[in-house]
């Protein structure tokens, strides 16, 4: 059963992509003409030139022609030609995925390690003050706007601080870096000065990106070992007479850990949709930079390669969260 | 802390009704006072003790008062519309060369002003005008959309309720923020494109839950009874099944104000939002983002008020839910 559940699900999921990817790429094919920039490029440019490359290039075709003929293409993984960069849009696309899975693969973990176990002790130390700070904590970072978290971040840390003690919050790394009191550049720099410098750019875009996945995250974790610590199996543990720790981290916590995953899965493509704030933001090169850059030029063979990929990311999540459930928890049954 | 014991205090109601609300419990309390309200019920009726409730909350107190405050500067806003001459609060869109980038406390001027020398005070409030508009009106319809779509699917149920649930389901998995760059971009930014936009995003929420809502209801003696005496659909969705959703729809709504001003100044901020002419508290944020080492002080109060409605609204709404029916705390 569990498998025609899965295959019903994978097969909605493929539906969603082609709904997704139609709407996108009828809305930014009648965006602007992509020829516009071209022109403004070549003033010298005759209308019998700029018809040759239509018919060449297929733009003399209806739009929902085309999208045939780009699903196509897509589906072999030629996403085109990105008409700002003149470069395929897929090698573009490709070179930009790791920065963005590099930062969120680190907010993650940071979300993980942080929020976990401050949620096991707002439930373990219920109405405490620390449960009650957390708690004013959550309501505060569920109603925190990234990016002005993110600028009072960096205005906190980057531009207040007196020189020298300002931390970085544009790109991925410095290009020069002083080494035992010399500048030089990023690639010359011996390693660990390189690791320190990237940890510094880290810190910023990773608090301000962490900081709403992580308020809820600590909340779901503290209800959910409540809603844990109620039930039979752990009074009985108690009624044994098992130490306290062994219950919380053997008995409550194992089962505890059920939503919790779903709900960390259930994260990722919230973080990866909050990258391209946060990107744009701290001027990091990654897939949510790009997404933004090339819808604004009007680029629509890199901005669909990018919405495509960030799509399929999102709906692949949230399918395996929604799946995980079933294999997790043997009690669901699904049909 | 058992069930025996609240229905035993249920006699004395007063003290039932102090003992069931502290600020931030969880599931365990609200489960055991059901009962007790049940009793106390026949001496107080539903609005008094919905009132009652409310006024205990402090958080809720709290974000009321922020609110009608908000509320309160859109009024002055319109006053100040009609009768320039009245509050002396400079035009929010005269620019000036030498005022430029005054701090906060200058004189004529309270909150300083910005780069090309506006007022921030007036543009706050102009700002909040708009942003607030788009939220309760986003929220509202997007509410009202949802809660019709989601009564229709749980009501009728069959093939219409698994085709609307089957769309709900797509919403809930279409990437939005990468979606909205591009619909945003290809609408333009006027406040009216951007309200439609956060509708078209935002009922599958509100369906899904009016629709579990409706399937509870339907199972109901009263509309059993209804169904028998020979009342139409339409009078008993319109009598018997609405107005039992009323609470809940009112909850998501007030919640959904904060969510609807969040996505609106994001957009804005991002430069896809209402158009950088009208001040929103978004695009002064996107503004002073460029002129942080002048005057760090314009980061500060477009958030602030983003930041502060957004929470207000929130603990309106929790309020509400607590107030209206203690039962749907963790809904």
């Amino acid at each position: 059963m569990l498998w025609i559940y899965i295959l019903k699900q994978i097969i909605q999921r493929i539906f969603l992509l082609i709904i997704i990817s139609f709407v996108a790429f009828m809305l930014l094919g009648s965006m602007g003409d992509p020829l516009d920039v071209l022109v403004s490029m070549n003033p010298q440019i005759t209308d019998r030139e700029i018809d040759e490359y239509r018919r060449q290039q297929g733009l003399d075709r209806p739009m929902y022609i085309r999208y045939f003929y780009w699903a196509r293409d897509a589906v072999q993984g030629d996403f085109g030609i990105s008409i700002s960069y003149r470069r395929p849009a897929a090698e573009l696309m490709f070179g930009r995925i790791p920065n963005t899975i590099y930062m969120q693969a680190i907010i993650l973990f940071f979300i993980i390690t942080v929020s976990i176990p401050l949620g096991i002790f707002s439930a373990i130390h219920q109405y405490s003050k620390t449960d009650y700070f957390l708690t004013f904590v959550a309501f505060a970072g569920s109603a925190m706007p990234t990016f002005w978290f993110a600028l009072l971040l960096i205005l906190a840390f980057g531009v207040l601080p007196p020189e020298g003690y300002r931390l970085p919050f544009t790109g991925m790394y410095s290009d020069n870096l002083t080494v035992a009191g010399r500048t030089v550049a990023y690639h010359e720099a011996p390693l660990y000065a390189r690791f320190l410098n990237r940890l510094q750019h880290l810190i910023l875009p990773v608090l301000s990106a962490a900081l709403i996945s992580l308020t809820g995250l600590i909340r779901q974790t503290r209800s959910a070992m409540l809603e844990v610590v109620r039930q039979d199996y752990v009074r009985t543990a108690r009624a044994k007479g098992m130490p306290e720790r062994k219950i919380i981290y053997k008995h409550a916590l194992r089962n505890a850990m059920i939503p919790i995953a779903t709900i960390l899965i259930q994260t990722v493509p919230i973080l990866f949709a909050g990258s391209l704030v946060i990107e744009q933001l701290f001027g990091w090169p990654g897939v949510g930079k790009l997404i933004f850059d090339a819808v604004m030029s009007n680029d629509y063979n890199l901005a669909m390669a990018s919405i495509i990929f960030m799509s399929s990311l999102t709906v692949l999540f949230t399918l395996i969260a929604d799946i995980s459930y079933a294999f997790l928890d043997p009690r669901i049954t699904y049909r | 802390m058992s069930k025996k014991r609240n229905i035993e205090d249920a006699k004395d109601k007063k003290k039932v009704l102090i003992t069931e609300s502290g600020p931030g419990d969880a599931t365990l309390k609200e489960k055991e006072t059901d009962l007790s309200e049940i009793s106390s019920a026949r001496e107080y009726t539903f609005f008094q003790m919905v009132l009652y409730r409310f006024l205990r909350h402090k958080m809720a107190i709290a974000g009321f008062s922020i609110v009608c405050f908000l509320i309160l500067l859109i009024i002055f806003s319109y006053i100040n519309d009609l009768f320039p001459n009245l509050f002396n609060l400079p035009d929010f869109t005269r620019t000036s060369i030498t005022n430029r980038f005054l701090p906060p406390l200058s004189p004529g001027h309270p909150l300083g002003t910005d780069n090309v020398g506006r007022d921030v005070m007036a543009r706050l409030i102009y700002g909040g005008r708009i942003s607030l508009f788009i939220g309760f009106t986003a929220s509202i319809s997007g509410g009202l959309v949802g809660g019709i779509i989601g009564a229709i699917s749980g009501y009728f149920g069959g093939w219409i309720d698994s085709l609307i649930m089957r769309i709900v389901e797509l919403f809930f998995s279409v990437p939005t923020l990468p979606i909205l760059v591009i619909v945003a971009r290809y609408f333009g930014g006027s406040p009216v494109t951007i309200i439609l936009i956060l509708v078209v995003f935002g009922w599958a929420g509100t369906a899904r839950l009016i629709r579990g809502l409706v399937l509870q209801i339907k199972e109901y003696e009263y509309i059993e009874a209804a169904k028998a005496i020979g009342c139409s659909n339409a009078r008993i969705i319109m009598r018997h099944v609405f107005p039992n959703t009323l609470a809940i729809l009112l909850v998501t709504m007030t919640l959904r104000v904060g969510g609807a001003i969040l996505f609106e100044s994001t957009l804005s901020f991002l430069g896809l939002g209402v158009n950088p002419a009208w001040p929103t508290w978004g695009n002064m944020l996107s503004n002073a983002q460029n002129f942080m080492w002048n005057a760090p002080h314009l980061v500060i109060w477009p958030g602030l008020c983003i930041f502060l409605s957004i929470l207000s609204f929130n603990f309106l709404g929790d309020g509400l839910r607590d107030a209206l029916d203690p039962k749907l705390k963790n809904t």
